[in-house]
């Protein structure tokens, strides 16, 4: 895998992988609320797989998801957390909250890791809930961290270049929005496995309708 | 005594020509021989339980309430076997739950899990229903409300204001039915359990809080 924060990465042999690979996610969180984007290009090697992946998801109404790594692991984490939290809420007559949606896919992540099998990704769970905004990211070994603000993927030292100098707490919606963008445009830029548009979402405690960002390039 | 419901209570999973299934009304006589319990919303915030503790002076008196986890609290009525077993499972999946979801089991989901494993003891050849019915006790994580259900002894749990098991129970609840409001003051809750278990009993004299373990749960 070509992303150096990847505690495996001295162990991979880059070549003997020839999935989808290659982006650049971030999430931060501001006064109101966390926004999450990412790019659309994903590479096998130098060829460029796709202009138009889909790196974003929306897990529920609230909860959102950025991927990175394997594209078929992601995937099927995506599609496996959609369903495990409509399962918790039926059971609990309440909604998850992101940290059950992080800790689950810790779980689930850490015991592939220990199997020899492990989920070949990197991610960013983010969303609102009855305790405001979170960001969480979620390395391949199972490991989960909370964080302010957070970039995954190939492109991930030069993203967060960015927001290391320039975030800040409570910054007003436009204005992270704004930030978000071009800490990952310094990312389509400068990464070759990084580009070819912009996806997001935008999760804000004002308002239940999630935004949605969407910038050809 | 013949007992016309021979022979259809060879096996727990058998049904009678009545739809009755009949080794689980068996244990829920049995859970009727335990000592009682109840349970009673007082008001949003505060739960009581109480569970009958009056044994041979010989033997050390055994903790009714048990504490599942934070903030939750189970009491069994019934063979105490049966009840061990089920206070050890509902610990597991309370710290199951905290394991993988990072958060607190709720009542409700408990009382699932718990009605699941029970429900399964009356389906499954080879195995008997459980001899205990259950109350559970806690607060909703969301809204902070507290929290009641019972769950039966042939797995079906629902959430309740009040309720009893274990001995006297039909008429523990016949009274709660009348007596039941929400908002009375702590010790006047008390009094009237004390008075309703005292009297569903036939004892002559009123129990106390030494005979009746009495705890009063509050969300903070």
């Amino acid at each position: 895998m070509n992303f150096p924060t990847n505690p495996l990465y001295d162990n991979i042999n880059q070549n003997q992988i020839q999935g989808l690979k290659g982006t650049t996610g971030l999430a931060l969180k501001f006064a109101d609320g966390v926004i999450l984007v990412a790019d659309r290009r994903a590479s096998m090697g130098t060829f460029v797989a796709s202009k138009q992946a889909k790196k974003v998801h929306k897990l529920n109404e609230y909860t959102g998801m950025g991927i990175a790594g394997l594209v078929s692991d992601a995937q099927a984490l995506v599609d496996l957390m959609r369903s495990e939290l409509r399962l918790y809420h039926l059971e609990n007559n309440f909604p998850p909250t992101i940290k059950v949606a992080s800790s689950l896919l810790s779980t689930i992540m850490h015991g592939g890791y220990r199997r020899y099998q492990p989920w070949w990704v990197q991610l960013l769970v983010v969303g609102v809930d009855r305790r405001g905004a979170h960001v969480y990211t979620l390395g391949p070994d199972g490991s989960v961290s909370t964080e302010d603000y957070f970039a995954i993927g190939s492109g991930t030292l030069l993203a967060m270049g960015l927001l290391e100098n320039s975030w800040k707490e409570n910054l007003p919606q436009d204005k992270a929005k704004e930030l978000a963008i071009s800490a990952l445009k310094v990312a389509i830029g400068r990464d070759s496995a990084t580009g070819n548009g912009i996806d997001g979402l935008i999760y804000s405690i004002k308002t239940p309708e999630v935004e949605e960002i969407n910038i050809d390039l | 005594m013949y007992d016309s419901r021979a022979p259809y209570d060879k096996s727990a999973a058998m049904w009678s020509p009545d739809g009755e299934l009949v080794q689980l009304s068996y244990a829920r006589k049995a859970s009727e021989r335990g000592a009682a319990a109840v349970g009673m919303i007082i008001d949003k915030k505060t739960i009581l339980l109480a569970g009958e503790t009056l044994f041979d002076p010989l033997v050390v008196r055994p903790d009714k309430i048990q504490e599942i986890d934070e903030k939750l609290f189970l009491v069994a009525s019934g063979l105490s076997t049966d009840s061990n077993l089920l206070i050890g499972q509902s610990r597991i999946l309370a710290q199951q739950h905290r394991l993988i979801y990072g958060e607190k089991i709720s009542v409700r989901a408990l009382a699932q899990r718990l009605g699941d494993l029970m429900a399964r003891h009356t389906i499954q050849g080879g195995l008997r229903p459980f001899g205990t019915a259950l109350l559970l006790a806690g607060f909703n994580p969301v809204t902070n409300d507290a929290e009641l259900f019972f769950v039966d002894n042939g797995g079906s749990y629902f959430a309740v204001n009040a309720y009893a098991a274990g001995s006297g129970n039909e008429r523990v609840i016949e009274s709660l039915r009348k007596e039941y409001k929400v908002g009375q003051p702590i010790e006047n809750a008390k009094k009237l359990i004390l008075q309703i278990v005292s009297s569903a009993l036939g004892k002559k004299e009123t129990l106390t809080e030494k005979d009746l373990e009495i705890r009063i749960l509050t969300v903070e």
